[in-house]
């Protein structure tokens, strides 16, 4: 890929014409692509994926200015000349208006051609070096897979670099996708138990009424389905690192024995008398203001007030606008390397859509909306047609569905909710599952069962 | 502006076909021009013919601005 040959199409219904032009590239190291007319030219645009085309003005079929707003729309990061018999100055402008790089007249100049293949190859060998050094950038912000170079987040980097030796608690604030489960990843790698385990615990992916046994284990027989006797998740996490993720979510009942837990490390088995001691790091995540949720009194303020401790907030991401060119080239490498496409990065136009767009859903929402661009990209670089395309599922109105019955949160309450609606819903939200359930209308918790029941998570 | 005549348009017409005959044989010199090696002595006659031909190429456009 490094040293591939740059591409030159050639579109001329002349064919000694066509022949001229692929001698004359070729000479000057270009592999030559030749076309008799803009017919199918379309179709075959993302195979050929040419640097720069070369395009008769005058042709009976597809007129050449046609095609050079085809080009310039599919694939931006194409440079296209336009050559003609009759050159004047008012085509001329015309062209360069619409995108063209120049305008030659016939017979072609070869002194001005050689010069304007030597600037498209530069181009391409700029291109090159920038993705190269966006990326090398951001390897150089980056702190244990996030990516981050606004001031917000390399004080965050650093405040995790201070206290994950020390905190046995912490609690991460923030809004959906942005990054709390992997700061608690950060912290637990980072801290001295990084060679134990790190167990991860959703707090809104469960009922009520196994809270408690999924925490703290239960005996054989403690409940009709008890069959064996279970360690809970603190019992597996011991000497390791719990992260509760929506700790918000917990029942009132559940919070006092998690209060227990940490503070004493007790825990004890559903249908036992017997305390087990634990030695566990908790780390806790919220997407709610947990003040909030004190002051209504859904939340005890003695465990609050444990867990708040150390207090980690995550700012949202259009408060951090800074990050998303570096998180979007990071993206892009990443899914373009996955769908096996050579993408260099997105175009001038793209680049602003995404600086502007208000990600409601955060960094999930712009890693979800890059892998949608990338896998639909035709081009070398995401357009802003594509990326427009990638966005409009997340802001488009998704289906109305029913109202929830009061017990929408049994499985079969809504039998018409498949996986494949479910997970077109959270495409169109970007992956921001409160969105989601509330567009479903259905609880988060009864969200979170319908994806584990489909093989979504 | 008043439209052309027929006779007009067949005139513009073939000076645009003669005009692409033209650029053909003018780029086949162009590229010979590059190709053969300096001391050839081919390359007096493909001059020639160069030449001759952006003559011609020249001269069409006075075919049309002569027309009434
Ligand atoms: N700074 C970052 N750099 C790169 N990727 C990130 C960053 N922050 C988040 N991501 C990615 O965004 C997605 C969401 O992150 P994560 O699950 O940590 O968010 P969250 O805050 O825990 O979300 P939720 O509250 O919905 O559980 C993940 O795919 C994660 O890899």
């Amino acid at each position: 890929m490094a040293d591939r040959r740059p591409v030159l199409l050639v579109v001329d219904d002349e064919p000694a014409i066509l022949g001229i032009v692929r001698r004359f590239a070729e000479s000057e190291d270009f592999d030559v692509a030749t076309h008799a007319g803009g017919r199918d030219l379309v179709a075959e645009l993302p195979a050929l994926k040419p640097d720069v085309a070369l395009v008769d003005r005058n042709m009976p079929e597809v007129g050449g200015l046609d095609i050079l707003r085809t080009i310039r729309e599919i694939d931006p990061a194409c440079q296209v000349i336009l050559m003609t018999g009759e050159a004047t100055v008012d085509s001329a402008v015309e062209a360069v208006k619409l995108g063209a790089l120049d305008y030659l007249s016939k017979p072609l100049d070869f002194d001005r051609l050689r010069e304007l293949l030597s600037t498209v190859r530069h181009g391409i060998e700029r291109r090159r070096r920038l993705l190269a050094a966006d990326t090398e950038l951001a390897s150089r912000f980056e702190f244990y897979g996030m990516i981050g170079r606004s001031p917000a987040m390399q004080e965050l980097f650093d405040l995790i670099r201070r206290l994950a030796p020390h905190a046995r608690t912490a609690l991460l604030t923030g809004e959906t996708g942005t990054g709390k489960e992997l700061v608690a990843r950060a912290m637990h790698r980072l801290g001295p138990r990084r060679d134990r385990r790190l167990v991860v615990f959703n707090c809104s992916a469960i009922v009520d009424t196994l809270f408690e046994s999924e925490l703290f284990g239960h005996t054989r027989g403690a409940f009709t389905g008890a069959v064996d006797s279970k360690a809970g998740l603190f019992e597996t996490a011991d000497r390791g690192t719990l992260f509760l993720d929506e700790v918000g979510e917990l029942p009132l009942a559940v919070q006092a024995k998690l209060l227990r837990a940490i503070e004493y490390g007790e825990v004890q088995r559903v249908g036992s008398s017997e305390a087990r001691r634990v030695d566990v790091r908790t780390i806790a995540a919220t997407n709610r203001r947990l003040s909030d949720e004190v002051s209504a009194g859904r939340f005890r303020q003695d465990l609050y007030y444990r867990l708040n401790v150390v207090d980690i907030g995550l700012r949202p991401l259009r408060e951090r606008r800074e990050d998303i060119p570096y998180l979007t080239a990071a993206f892009v490498k990443e899914f373009g390397e996955r769908f096996g496409k050579s993408l260099t990065g997105v175009s001038p136009g793209a680049e602003r859509l995404l600086h502007n767009a208000p990600w409601p859903g955060n960094i999930r929402e712009l890693r979800n909306m890059i892998e949608r661009a990338c896998m639909l990209s035709e081009g070398r670089m995401l357009s802003e047609r594509e990326v427009l395309h990638a966005l409009g599922g997340a802001t488009q109105r998704g289906p109305t569905l029913p109202q929830p019955a009061a017990q929408a949160d049994s499985l079969d309450a809504q039998p018409q909710l498949d996986g494949r609606t479910v997970e077109r819903v959270l495409q169109q939200v970007g992956g921001n599952r409160s969105a989601a359930a509330r567009r479903l209308g259905i609880s988060r918790r009864a969200l979170y069962r319908r994806l584990d029941a489909f093989g979504l998570r | 502006m008043t439209e052309p005549s027929a006779s007009n348009r067949v005139t513009h017409d073939l000076v645009h076909e003669f005009k692409n005959h033209l650029a053909v044989i003018v780029g086949f010199c162009d590229l010979l021009l590059r190709e053969l090696p300096d001391t050839d002595p081919r390359r007096e006659d493909v001059l020639q013919m160069q030449k001759a031909g952006r003559d011609a190429l020249a001269l069409l456009p006075r075919l049309t601005t002569r027309m009434p």
